[in-house]
């Protein structure tokens, strides 16, 4: 009985020694904390760089978390951004948490509804609807305009995409147009110019055409991720000049016929081999640039979103954007000019105030903007383009094709466009690339399970 | 009253166990048969809906039966390859050959690093076109872009971590007895002869303890297709696993995902059951005789 006594009295102690240990390495992390606080204010004192701002206004110890996506450039941009607010405001603490989009969407909406989100977090435009579907998720930056400066946004630009009715809920981090990334040495090579590309019949005549002239040659490097979800949006968008779906009453804006006439195109990419045959193609979905064949510059155009293409993205010197083919008769452009992110801060954050002056930093901020250039595509302040336009920040070609964005960007983004329902196309996408079965009964497929997922929305 | 101590006491040994268990395993249990009788999305408000969920499973949803077929077939894939091969390298590492424990150590290695994300990138990368392993051996299969492959893919990676079966048979192994070996090699039994009639006898029980928990883990694992394939192509690798998360996470349908838990849940004890049933035809128990 002793022993027994004695064994549970150790398994007592083992329990209350473990948690004292967290105790004692929460009291070292605060301890560090505030040694590391401590310093950063002394630093922050002498360089006497702190401005007179909500944080500046405040001695409260005050931790944020943000959480982005990118690639390792933006990352490290971001950081940086991060450590300079941390020494101008020795009282704030911003915790890190980045990674790549893979599962991002999934656990930004888990988290939301499990009220443990980030206080600053980034999203993507077109995910806006499923974000607004778990509930009061956003905090209406309109209140802190006066923390947060926002006059250097384009007004238009903000009504399109930072709005859920009269509340502000997030800032596009930058302008974002699609790019036709184009290799012309190698269309040249074919004997095809770009120029005369002006129709999906002359598109696809092209691609037939630098196939035949080398049969290791695609014209068109693309995922069926994005040719299932971007460019569907865009094919309907010149067909119909609206989204793909009414989001009011769940309805569809399209008809059956539109439906077979944009699966006809993308089918005809495939049969006609303008594109590489989709198991070769299937490994690099979403990283399209690491396709061997694109770096070997046997692909010679990759669309995408400029906020996408980084450097070492393309390294052919030949390289111009595309304007976007259209279909006869297109009611509107097709083409993709939105934020390639939004920046949001969360209901759930404590201290709004200071997670707007953060932002305020991260948009306006002179040594912010020359540290991020151009890490989420062209700035979206004016003041943020000004200086990496002068510093050359930006790659020329990414310029041409965000201009052409600005100028004849597509009315209809398709933002508001639940995740359920891109899925539907981007399924019927891969089964055309396999062909799996014929365009007519895809479409009947298509058209029917639309039907059922948009019954269950209403 | 010293009864009643001892009582009292065996309860507080075991209480972390049992919270843990009410609270991380039961309480969601019970939660998610609720949940699937709603149409709960996430962070949203919810209606009862009966059994509408389980009603739109058989009647509407194209791809489930498609999803069950796919993980049908990786079980069947998966576990006996991985079986056969954790067995085959425990009995090489029962030999007495110098430097037997490092052999050992090292060969349980890729089961302590596990089915991660890092590794599933790690094999994305390596089963490429113009990956590792089709330049090592020569070849130009498309391991997964191709339909036909992309399965067979993932599943070398699950019988990769074939560590914890490898280990239990090799503790069976070292339990079968040698007197037994010997009077059957005496009796002029040649070693294939020992290995099917007294070897795998003996260690029986240890098969069926693996081959119940590793179709068990199997049916939960969805990782290395969500990372390695992503379910594709055209769905060859869309394993219920996978369904279900992207039913609850990307489309936001928890009542629904909810539902095919409990379905994949009742395929569990249907698989489970008949392994039971058919283990009194081949699993031998020592001490029940023979």
């Amino acid at each position: 009985m002793k022993r027994k006594l004695a064994a549970l009295g150790l398994s007592v102690v083992m329990v209350f020694t473990l948690a004292a240990c967290s105790q004692d390495q929460v009291s070292t992390a605060t301890q560090e904390e505030s040694l590391k606080e401590t310093t950063a204010a002394q630093t922050a004192e002498e360089t006497q760089a702190a401005e007179t701002s909500a944080a500046a206004q405040t001695d409260e110890d005050v931790t944020l978390r943000f959480m982005w996506w990118g690639s390792d450039v933006r990352h490290q941009a971001t950081l940086d951004v991060i450590a300079q607010y941390e020494a101008l405001h020795p009282n704030v603490r911003i915790e890190a948490e980045y990674g790549g989009y893979d599962g991002y969407f999934e656990k930004l909406t888990t988290q939301l509804s499990g009220g443990t989100a980030a206080d600053i977090f980034q999203y993507n435009a077109n995910t806006v609807s499923d974000l607004l579907a778990i509930g009061d998720v956003f905090t209406d930056l309109s209140d802190y305009t006066d923390i947060l400066d926002i006059s250097g946004f384009d007004e238009g630009f903000l009504e399109s995409f930072s709005y859920d009715g009269d509340t502000m809920i997030a800032l596009p981090s930058g302008i974002n147009g699609g790019i036709w990334l184009t290799n012309t040495a190698l269309l040249d090579e074919a004997g095809i110019s770009m120029e005369d590309i002006k129709t999906w019949d002359d598109f696809i005549a092209a691609g037939i055409q630098l196939h035949e002239y080398n049969n290791d040659y695609y014209l068109f490097n693309i995922d069926i991720d994005t040719l299932g979800k971007e460019l569907f949006g865009s094919f309907m968008a010149q067909l119909t000049g609206e989204d793909l779906i009414d989001t009011e009453n769940y309805e569809l804006n399209f008809t059956r016929d539109d439906l077979e006439k944009v699966f006809t195109l993308i089918d005809s990419f495939y049969k006609n081999n303008v594109v590489e045959p989709a198991a070769d193609s299937a490994p690099y979905a979403l990283q399209i640039n690491t396709n061997p064949k694109w770096i070997n510059h046997e692909l010679a155009m990759a669309y995408g979103a400029t906020s996408n293409v980084y450097t070492g993205y393309y390294d052919f010197t030949e390289a111009a954007a595309m304007d976007m083919p259209m279909f006869e008769g297109a009611k509107e452009s097709g083409i993709l000019y939105m934020p390639p992110q939004m920046i949001a801060i969360s209901s759930s954050c404590e201290h709004p105030e200071i997670a707007a002056d953060f932002l305020n930093y991260f948009y306006n901020d002179e040594n912010a903007i020359n540290t991020l250039k151009d890490c989420r595509s062209i700035q979206p302040t004016e003041k943020g383009r000004e200086i990496c336009e002068a510093n050359g920040y930006l790659d020329p070609v990414l310029v041409s094709a965000v201009n052409k964005a600005v100028e004849t960007g597509t009315n209809h983004q398709n933002i508001y466009t639940p995740a359920e329902i891109v899925t539907i196309f981007q399924d019927a996408t891969e089964k055309l690339a396999y062909g799996q079965a014929d365009v007519e009964s895809i479409t009947d497929e298509t058209m029917t399970l639309l039907e059922e997922a948009l019954e269950r929305f209403r | 009253m010293k009864r009643r101590i001892g009582k009292i006491e065996g309860y507080l040994y075991i209480l972390p166990w049992i919270a843990g268990f009410l609270l991380l395993q039961f309480l969601p249990l019970i939660n998610s048969f609720r949940y699937s009788l709603t149409n709960i999305r996430l962070g949203g408000d919810y209606d009862f809906i009966g059994l509408d969920n389980y009603v739109r499973m058989f009647t509407k949803d194209r791809d489930l039966a498609g999803s069950m077929w796919v993980t049908l077939k990786y079980i069947l894939l998966s576990v006996p390859s991985k079986l056969l091969f954790a067995l085959a390298v425990a009995m090489l590492l029962n030999m007495r050959i110098k430097g037997i424990r490092i052999f050992r150590t090292i060969y349980y290695l890729p089961s302590i690093l596990g089915g991660s994300v890092a590794i599933s990138a790690l094999w994305r990368v390596m089963f490429m076109k113009s990956g590792i392993i089709n330049n090592l051996f020569g070849l130009s299969v498309n391991w997964l872009g191709d339909p036909r492959y992309a399965l067979a893919t993932i599943t070398l990676i699950d019988v990769w971590q074939f560590g914890s079966s490898m280990v239990l048979f090799f503790a069976a192994l070292k339990q079968v007895s040698q007197d037994l070996k010997d009077a059957a090699q005496i009796d002029g039994a040649g070693k294939l002869r020992v290995f099917f009639y007294i070897t795998l006898p003996m260690i029986s029980p240890i098969i069926l303890f693996n081959l119940v928990m590793q179709t068990i883990n199997t049916l939960q694992n969805y990782t290395s297709a969500y990372v390695v394939t992503g379910g594709g192509p055209i769905k060859s690798t869309y394993v219920m696993g996978l369904k279900i998360y992207e039913d609850a996470f990307v489309k936001s349908n928890l009542g629904y995902a909810s539902a095919e838990s409990w379905l994949l849940f009742v395929f569990l004890l249907a698989l489970t059951g008949v392994i039971f049933l058919s283990s009194r035809f081949w699993v031998f128990y020592a001490d029940e005789g023979g």
